[in-house]
């Protein structure tokens, strides 16, 4: 339940009816007045919710191979994780041999460092760069989702935990898509790989480069 | 003398990388430090695989698990029964050998509440044979099926459970292996003992000797 609350709240945030909520949190994080800003942070949500259930799929895994058997999370009729989680013959990837909470967290941190990254300078030229990993490791990404469901139909049991990671991934995915659209639109709102901003021309300016020397005349 | 700026791209991604970093590493430290996890297979301090099948005890043929039988929690010192189990095939002469020689004697010390060997009065010994099979059905002296066990373990007098496995379905969690193979599996469900990892002339005998704790 814990890892739904990052994952609903990022998805209204992403969404038309976040817009409200974005400006009543704008006075912390500005950005959030614009739809760019929402997307992102959503987004981050989102991605903070499938990076933290994908943990705990991991340290059920591990518990399972500790413990040898046993619940170790709630089961109700279909949906029962340790069936899956603790499969032998489908807990991990195939040859990498990696649990699959491993995977799911590297993928999310690895979003994660994209999208952080965006946010925090949306008007370089790598931004684009970023947009299309992260929309191309998606679709990889769903590609496995379907794997994943086709292990969870052969183990008869559905987990929890992993659809909440593939609910995680699939908006993330989505969202990808979504600033994609965005970046060469007037919805971006700073400029683009042209540098058209003129604050971060400005910033860029006073980083670095060659100051002239001043001669004595001069200063007097 | 002009120097060149190579970092005015690199501060968002590394920040972002730092955060990212931090979150992945808090992760993985919590759960690093909360769980300890064994690997399954078939060595020493493996955990054992799952074990699953019909059991034949000499009067009719019920479902057994080894993981039903086994508890996680145990740790040393605790009461609990070990588990011998004896991977054979009924058509192999070392198995044949084994069963009428060795074993014999074996279940008189290990086994029940008469056994010869001295043990706490909450630790207990069982037995579990598990019939594979090593030849194809068709092949020529070589025959299989219920009435085989169920004969096999009479012949031989043994008192303990005979699993069947000639479907070979315990294989592919537990590997391919020659008969007789030997696993001596702590009431935990660890191994602590299996033939093909053992010093020539140490055998499973040797091992419940010195594994297993003896009362007062």
């Amino acid at each position: 339940m814990f890892h739904w609350i990052p994952i609903v709240f990022g998805l209204v945030l992403m969404s038309p009816f976040g817009e409200g909520l974005g400006l009543k949190m704008a006075s912390r994080w500005p950005s959030l007045e614009t739809t760019r800003g929402r997307t992102i942070g959503g987004m981050m949500a989102v991605m903070f919710g499938g990076f933290t259930v994908s943990a705990h799929t991991l340290w059920i895994h591990n518990k399972a191979n500790e413990m040898g058997s046993g619940n170790f999370c709630s089961a109700d009729g279909v949906w029962d994780c340790s069936s899956v989680i603790g499969n032998s013959d489908w807990n991990t990837m195939p040859f990498v041999g990696l649990p699959w909470g491993m995977v799911g967290m590297l993928a999310f941190a690895l979003f994660l460092w994209l999208i952080i990254s965006v946010a925090k300078e949306p008007a370089e030229s790598w931004v684009l760069t970023h947009l299309k990993i992260g929309r191309n490791l998606g679709i990889l990404g769903i590609g496995m989702i379907f794997y994943l469901i086709y292990a969870e139909y052969e183990i008869g049991k559905l987990c929890q935990y992993c659809t909440t990671a593939h609910v995680s991934h699939v908006i993330t995915t989505f969202g990808f898509f979504r600033l994609s659209s965005m970046y060469e639109s007037n919805e971006w709102g700073v400029g683009t790989s042209s540098m058209s901003d003129s604050a971060a021309k400005d910033r860029k300016s006073k980083r670095g480069g060659y100051v002239a020397p001043i001669t004595a005349s001069e200063e007097e | 003398m002009q120097r060149r700026n190579i970092s005015n791209e690199a501060g968002g991604r590394a920040d972002g990388l730092l955060m990212v970093s931090v979150l992945f590493i808090t992760a993985f430290t919590y759960i690093a430090l909360t769980t300890s996890p064994v690997y399954t297979g078939i060595g020493v301090d493996d955990r054992a695989p799952v074990l699953d099948g019909q059991v034949w005890d000499g009067n009719s043929w019920s479902d057994f698990s080894l993981y039903d039988n086994v508890d996680s929690m145990w740790v040393e010192g605790e009461g609990g029964t070990y588990y011998m189990i004896e991977f054979m095939d009924t058509n192999c002469g070392h198995c044949q050998s084994a069963a009428r020689d060795e074993i014999p004697p074996m279940q008189t010390k290990w086994l029940g509440a008469d056994a010869t060997r001295s043990m706490p009065t909450n630790v207990s010994v069982e037995f579990l044979a598990v019939s594979i099979s090593l030849w194809d059905e068709d092949t020529a002296g070589k025959e299989y099926g219920r009435d085989q066990i169920e004969e096999f373990r009479a012949t031989h007098n043994h008192e303990f459970m005979y699993m069947d496995d000639q479907d070979e379905s315990n294989k592919a969690n537990w590997g391919d292996f020659g008969t007789p193979t030997y696993f001596l599996v702590a009431p935990n469900g660890i191994i602590k003992y299996v033939n093909l990892d053992a010093p020539g002339g140490y055998t499973v005998w040797d091992a419940m000797e010195d594994i297993i704790p003896r009362g007062e």
